[in-house]
């Protein structure tokens, strides 16, 4: 889509039309309807947005121990003397690390591989942050790697492929259990989570 | 003519991207009504009812939605998983290959255009990864296999530009001229490759019988090595690019020569 698909809109609107449509999840419909919402915006609120924007792009970095987006580099969660530093757990995205640090029930560090391996779209593990992740094992000091990328059939190829490139460096490596949500019903439960879930039974 | 407002179909989901919060974005292949877009919406969340029947590589029954017109987007209203794959799924060699055939499929088919052999004939295909057969001999003959059904094969019976019948000896096979050469005919063509007399065998064998019968043959590694070699020739020619999941099936190949060397389930 060009600044020309929105001749009848003024230049600058068009042109905010047109980045807001790059946004994922953004149609054609919502950028319009976005964009006419900030047109009538108070102006210290759109500035406020538009310095926000421009601050996130100058002042996140990535953490170059767990590839995380960060202020400063160690992050904080790789700095706090109070974490589990014999345990990574290893995700798909910066937003999976705040889903786990919800929780409360993880104290280790994590690395951050920034996608996954998705053949069909010509992402390799090259494209990954694999090769930092080896880098973090080679000390030796972590004992355990979680295997934390989604359950499907992309994340569990990620995990598959690290699994056999870490199996040398890490004595044990785990993967987050699959099993039933709470809340869901049996009766629609697909046959792999099914299986998943008797296999991973626990003694009451 | 309209479409009916909902079909149910058994389908093979070939590609799946993220669309707006919690919804993706299918591709899916059935047998009576070709390639198709779908949405399923909710299907990234932990509850969703559909996810686990929708993920990759997936064969399920599903019931697909119309617009009132029986127009526009299907969404996935029902979907109960047939065959999930599962030991594939949990062997990286074989999934390796299940998705150049996935990628492989959903390239070589247009959308809405029915093909039923060509379904069955990728459904047999992934079965036949999950068994202890030589893969990729699956692979050389559901490449032969698609290429026939979607009318690409190359000739392999006579010299494509003389006409003359192939002889034992000397032959050549070029992607632009859409078969085999005779020496005599060969200069006209700078692409050709020369093909031993074992690889045109294999080659005439895969592409005239079923898959069941094609994984009888047995073929030793440098005439898999050449067999590789010309069909990344002919399928770049035909479909003028390299397909993406090579590069994948590649690394993993080199990586893990031997199927022990891999993994067959992360701990």
């Amino acid at each position: 889509m060009t600044t020309n698909d929105f001749l009848p809109a003024a230049a600058p609107v068009a042109r905010l039309i047109q980045a807001l449509h790059k946004l994922p999840g953004v149609g054609a419909k919502t950028a319009q309807r976005l964009t006419y919402y900030l047109v009538r915006m108070p102006e210290e609120e759109a500035r406020a947005l538009a310095e926000a924007i421009i601050a996130v792009k100058e002042q996140i970095i990535l953490c170059s121990l767990c590839q995380n987006l960060t202020e400063q580099d160690p992050c904080p969660i790789c700095t706090d003397p109070t974490r589990d530093r014999t345990t990574i757990c290893v995700l798909e995205e910066p937003l999976d690390v705040l889903a786990i640090e919800r929780t409360r029930c993880y104290a280790g560090l994590y690395h951050v591989l920034h996608g996954v391996i998705s053949p069909m779209n010509g992402i390799g593990a090259e494209e990954l942050k694999i090769r930092e992740l080896l880098m973090r094992l080679n000390g030796g000091t972590v004992q355990e790697l979680v295997l934390a990328t989604n359950p499907n059939l992309e994340g569990e190829a990620t995990a598959m492929y690290i699994h056999r490139l870490v199996s040398p460096l890490v004595p044990k490596i785990t993967r987050l259990a699959r099993g039933l949500p709470v809340g869901g019903d049996l009766e629609y439960a697909d046959l792999i989570t099914l299986t998943r879930a008797f296999q991973g039974r626990q003694a009451l | 003519m309209t479409k009916p407002r909902t079909i149910n179909t058994e389908a093979i989901v070939l590609r799946a991207a993220e669309l707006g919060e919690a919804d993706r974005l299918l591709t899916l292949l059935t047998p009576a009504h070709g390639k198709l877009h779908a949405t399923a919406r909710g299907v990234r969340k932990t509850t969703s009812k559909l996810g686990g029947h929708l993920d990759l590589l997936t064969r399920s029954a599903l019931t697909l939605s119309y617009g009132n017109q029986g127009t526009g987007l299907a969404t996935v209203t029902g979907a109960e998983a047939l065959d999930s794959f599962m030991s594939l799924k949990a062997d990286l060699r074989a999934l390796s290959k299940a998705l150049y055939l996935g990628e492989l499929a959903d390239t070589f088919h247009p959308l809405e255009a029915p093909n039923p052999p060509a379904y069955t004939s990728f459904l047999e295909a992934l079965q036949a990864l999950e068994s202890p057969a030589d893969h990729d001999l699956v692979l050389r003959s559901f490449e032969l296999r698609l290429l026939d059904l979607c009318g690409f094969l190359p000739q392999l019976a006579r010299c494509v530009q003389c006409e003359e019948p192939v002889l034992p000896g000397g032959h050549f096979l070029s992607p632009a001229a859409g078969g085999v050469l005779c020496p005599a005919c060969k200069p006209s063509y700078g692409d050709a490759l020369p093909i031993s007399v074992d690889a045109l065998k294999v080659v005439r064998y895969l592409a005239a019988n079923s898959l069941s019968s094609s994984l009888l043959v047995n073929v030793r590694l440098p005439l898999h090595r050449e067999l590789a070699a010309l069909m990344s020739s002919l399928l770049r020619y035909t479909l003028e690019r390299e397909l993406r999941s090579t590069a994948f099936l590649r690394a993993i190949a080199q990586q893990w020569p031997k199927a022990e060397d891999v993994p067959s389930r992360t701990a």
